[in-house]
């Protein structure tokens, strides 16, 4: 008995050694994504058609984003990083570990003949190629031209100004009782870094592209984003700090049950957006602050497939983000979920299969072209703390616990703080 | 099985062939190679064979799981308490800042911790109490006693999951059922989630709505309580209410120590309700300590920060512990030393 149980014990111990020979021998490509249930579908399908075109395996892992940044970091500090992971604005963090492309597009192994310039400069930091765009996208608001219509506002233009945004939500909130915008406090924070650039003075609210210090001297600008926030608030038109925590996907957003007339969105949500709704909604670009003013907004990457620099497979994996981005079939799957395509091939290939929503998103980036510059937009860790910062600031605002100038203050003070600690180390 | 299977010596015997075979190796250090060999195989049986060694074999999985699982990464956690470590950049040695900021330069720490205490405050004793009131009535005898134990100890089955906590947030939303019940009456809807005053309140309700598992333990505790205590009461003519203060309740004093302590650890770690359900706000007034560690962690990748804050929230909770233990002496009753 004894000796038996010993013999299956040592049994165990050597199967469950099995799995990692087997591992080193096959080596499939380990890839990673976040996203919703549609692009984990589709991408799956995607991985197939490789998969049988060239024999390469592949050992997918997708997720939502937040639980997939949390394994992508574990896997990243134990050195064990996928071979091709997904990265957005977020990828600086990730700067040391990702295996710059120039050199497969230089030897063809990664073609970019159909794509122009200004679109890999969204994928490019200090002349290094990080990867190539899945899709472009921009903020926008997306709105309901009919609840518009019922309340007798006209439909906004790409030059509307702040302050008709501000009388149209009043107005549609007064006649028809249902918020004028909805979007969360994330939004709104993304939205000031927008808004202090539009003053026109070289000012932004972070120094681009880095974000790593601010880059405005008047906090009056804070200050009076922060004061209109109230008194939409105030009045009724803007989502209340309940209202905000319950705006968690993009189906569950207020505009999609008609329960508000705008919506702040990326222009790639629009299509899941306009399905959930179920009726006709038009998008057009972030007010200004003056009608001739600059816009201030840019057309960026969503996302991309990066390769890891501790991949032991990197031809195949950009052999991989070749088919990924030039492939037709491919293309017709994927559906352009990602954000537009880079390719014109694939554009063109995608243009007679396109919805109407989709058609709209088309329009919007290709007049947002006209002004909008294609721009790396980073994102680091450090701005998450700040957003946080500014969160709690505004809410207080909301709850009359501090003056929009006060809290102004304080934002810059905290963040300035979080700068410094930084870049101390 | 083999015929004088050593395993079947008892452990007395087996240590005396082990001690004289000791002795006898002891005398002679020059020995011919064969008696050698055979002493070293019955040394490597014995060994083997040891109620002991056994013991240790068969423990085996735990502790190394409990040390590579548990007592590794806490010493690694405790190193980079000390280090300023952001995941995707080796950990950088600061000393003591990451513990001097906390308390320092941080009024988010400060916030954590009083909400945290607010809500174990809040939440331990009507829970601890809410579970006592259910088990006393549930332990007289009556139809159905352990149908309605089994409907109470149901909410404790799916305790603290995810799906629970999107059920609560939906109930307290701002259209949401509760509301309606109070528009129904005639009543204001309230901002449950969107209000600093009253999101705790949800989720102190969550917490005490799983009371399941208290109540059991104290079910189990109230049926050790002889009968001949309550009968001898009723003769004496002591009223219910009497019979609980002077009888149950003092019979019942090391559950419901147990039941605090198990408790109060558990609420001082609370994080998945406030994560899903509120994330924290609004304005910071369901920011649980271990929520704003997880902050730290995963969404500022402050590695070395959130592992110091760790180390503060285990020293608060072996603190608290502590206290409650010391207390203990004089509301806690044991049988087993009266009369000592």
């Amino acid at each position: 008995m004894r000796r038996f149980l010993c013999a299956a014990l040592a049994l165990v111990l050597l199967l469950s050694a099995l799995p990692l020979a087997a591992l080193a021998q096959g080596e499939p490509l380990r890839i990673m994504w976040w996203g919703s249930q549609t692009r984990h579908d589709r991408t799956l399908r995607v991985l197939d058609m490789f998969t049988e075109k060239t024999g390469i395996e592949f050992e997918p892992e997708f997720y939502g984003f937040d639980d997939y940044i949390s394994k992508l970091n574990i896997l990243i500090a134990a050195n064990d990083p996928p071979d091709l992971m997904q990265l957005g604005g977020n990828f600086p963090t990730y700067i040391d570990h990702i295996e710059f492309l120039n050199p497969y597009i230089e030897n063809g192994i990664i073609d970019v003949s159909n794509t122009d310039p200004s679109f890999l400069a969204i994928t490019t930091l200090d002349g290094n190629i990080v990867g190539l765009s899945s899709g472009t996208n921009a903020p926008a608001v997306a709105y309901d031209p009919e609840l518009f219509a019922k309340a007798g506002v006209p439909e906004p233009t790409f030059n509307w100004t702040w302050e008709e945004f501000e009388e149209a939500a009043l107005a549609i909130h007064e006649k028809l009782g249902i918020l004028g915008v909805a979007l969360t406090r994330n939004d709104e924070f993304w939205i000031l870094t927008t808004v202090v650039a539009q003053y026109d003075t070289g000012e932004s609210l972070f120094l681009e592209p880095y974000r790593l210090a601010l880059n405005y001297r008047d906090d009056r600008y804070v200050a009076d984003y922060l004061s209109m926030v109230k008194r939409l608030t105030d009045a009724g038109a803007y989502p209340t700090p309940a209202q905000m925590a319950e705006i968690r996907d993009v189906e569950g957003n207020p505009l999609v049950r008609g329960e508000a007339a705008m919506a702040y969105v990326f222009s790639n949500q629009f299509v899941a957006l306009s399905e959930a709704a179920g009726r006709p909604l038009k998008l057009v670009s972030l007010p200004r602050i003056k009608k001739d003013g600059p816009l201030a907004l840019s057309i960026m990457s969503s996302q991309m497939f990066s390769i890891a620099k501790a991949s032991r497979n990197k031809e195949a994996a950009a052999r991989f983000i070749d088919f990924f981005i030039n492939d037709v079939n491919a293309n017709l799957i994927l559906q352009g979920e990602r954000g537009v395509p880079i390719m014109r091939h694939v554009r063109d290939a995608l243009a007679p299969l396109l919805s109407e929503a989709e058609r709209e998103i088309y329009r919007y980036l290709d007049r947002l072209g006209q002004e909008a510059a294609t721009q790396i937009v980073l994102d680091s860790p450090v701005q998450t703390q700040i957003r946080d910062v500014y969160i709690r600031l505004a809410e207080e605002v909301v709850f009359n616990r501090t003056t929009p100038e006060e809290a102004a203050r304080r934002f810059r003070q905290e963040a300035e703080d979080i700068l410094a600690r930084y870049a101390r180390q | 099985m083999t015929v004088g299977n050593p395993a079947k010596v008892s452990p007395a015997t087996s240590a005396k062939a082990r001690s004289g075979g000791a002795a006898g190796g002891s005398s002679g250090s020059v020995m011919p190679a064969p008696q050698r060999m055979a002493r070293k195989k019955r040394f490597l049986k014995d060994l083997l064979y040891s109620d002991t060694v056994s013991g240790y074999v068969f423990a085996a999985p735990f502790i190394i799981g409990f040390l590579a699982f548990t007592i590794l990464p806490m010493i690694y956690s405790f190193y980079i308490s000390f280090t300023e470590y952001r995941i995707y950049a080796p950990p950088v040695w600061v000393g003591l800042e990451n513990y001097i900021r906390m308390f320092t330069r941080d009024p988010r720490v400060i916030r954590s911790i009083t909400v945290t205490l607010y809500y174990v405050l809040v939440s331990v004793p009507l829970k601890v109490g809410f579970a006592l009131m259910i088990a006393y009535l549930l332990t007289r005898p009556a139809r159905g006693t352990s149908f309605y134990r089994a409907i109470y100890y149901l909410p404790s089955l799916i305790g603290g999951s995810v799906a629970v906590s999107l059920v609560w947030k939906e109930l307290f939303a701002v259209r949401g059922v509760v509301n309606r019940v109070l528009t129904a009456f005639g009543l204001e809807p309230i901002a449950w989630l969107g209000d600093p005053n009253y999101a705790i309140y949800v989720l102190v309700l969550l917490t005490v709505w799983q009371f399941g598992s208290s109540m059991v333990i104290f079910a189990a505790g109230l049926k050790q309580i002889p009968d001949s205590y309550y009968e001898a009461a009723q003769i004496d003519g002591a009223t219910l209410v009497q019979q609980f203060f002077y009888i149950t309740l003092p019979c019942l004093s090391p559950v419901i120590l147990f039941n605090l302590i198990m408790q109060t650890i558990a609420g001082f770690q609370n994080f998945t309700q406030a994560f899903i359900i509120t994330n924290g706000g609004p304005m910071d007034s369901t920011l649980f300590y271990a929520l704003y560690l997880y902050h730290n962690a995963f969404n500022y990748f402050q590695m070395g920060y959130a592992s110091a804050m760790a180390w503060i929230l285990l020293l608060m909770i072996g603190l608290t512990t502590a206290l409650i233990f010391k207390s203990s002496d004089r509301w806690v009753f044991y049988e087993s030393k009266e009369g000592s």
